[in-house]
């Protein structure tokens, strides 16, 4: 009796352990592991690695709650988690991207965080002069007059947001 | 970058990531995917860093709107 009560409690205690884990894929080829925590206002909330994020069911492609399927790209690193949550610092934003009218969420974006202790020779001001590089030979080639009025609201607006330099954009019109 | 020393999330589909990391100076990299542009010719997963010094308790925003690297 002892025998068969342990081989139940086993067995609830491996398969409790593997509906804790879903994968979420996303239509823009993402694919996180962590739980289905529930659906709101068309809307799923999803938690990955501690933070719960929310995902607009037009940006999803599927949800699998069998572990076993789950084929997830590995994690970069893992967010500490042996140190004392008050010795931690939070940071959170907002990313948002420029369609040809509005700005939308830029689902998917990816944000990495490096300890600059770990990175001694990194340079940023070179990684920007490339990064602006790209960005001017990008919109040379692809910034064409658009219903400027609508666009230039739009960044207005978004300046307003964020408090960016507004004077700069009303030297493009 | 070394990944072994990187911490990574990725943006919500309401346009929102949030992370608890240590206090220190970090490198903080957005890597977008560009699901939502319409005109992605080239550049399609644009970038942008920054350099931040988080202490403890503090809850630092920030915040980047792809779109507007044509202003620097």
């Amino acid at each position: 009796m002892k025998i068969t009560l342990f081989i139940i409690a086993l067995i609830l205690t491996y398969s409790n352990s593997g509906f804790s884990q879903n994968a979420l894929c996303l239509k823009n080829g993402d694919k996180m592991s962590g739980k289905l925590e529930g659906y709101k206002n068309d809307t799923i909330l999803f938690n990955f690695q501690g933070n719960q994020l929310k995902f607009k069911t037009a940006d999803i492609e599927s949800v699998i709650f069998n572990q076993k399927e789950i084929v997830v790209e590995p994690t970069k690193a893992t967010i500490p988690i042996d140190i004392n949550p008050s010795q931690m610092g939070k940071i959170s934003g907002v990313i948002t991207c420029l369609t040809r009218f509005e700005f939308q969420p830029d689902a998917g974006t990816n944000v990495y965080f490096a300890d600059s202790t770990n990175l001694k020779d990194f340079n940023l001001a070179t990684l920007d002069s490339f990064n602006n590089f790209i960005v001017y030979k990008y919109y040379k080639k692809t910034w064409t007059p658009r219903p400027i009025n609508i666009l230039l609201a739009a960044i207005y607006d978004e300046g307003e947001k964020y408090n960016l330099d507004k004077e700069s954009f009303k030297l493009l019109d | 970058m070394d990944a072994k020393n990187i911490t990574k999330t990725v943006v919500d589909g309401s346009e929102n990531y949030s992370a608890n990391v240590k206090s220190g100076i970090y490198y903080v990299l957005f890597k977008s995917r560009n699901s939502t542009r319409i005109d992605k010719v080239e550049n399609s997963e644009p970038f942008k860093c920054y350099k931040v010094n988080i202490n403890e308790g503090d809850d630092v925003k920030m915040s980047y709107a792809f779109g507007f690297e044509y202003k620097q």
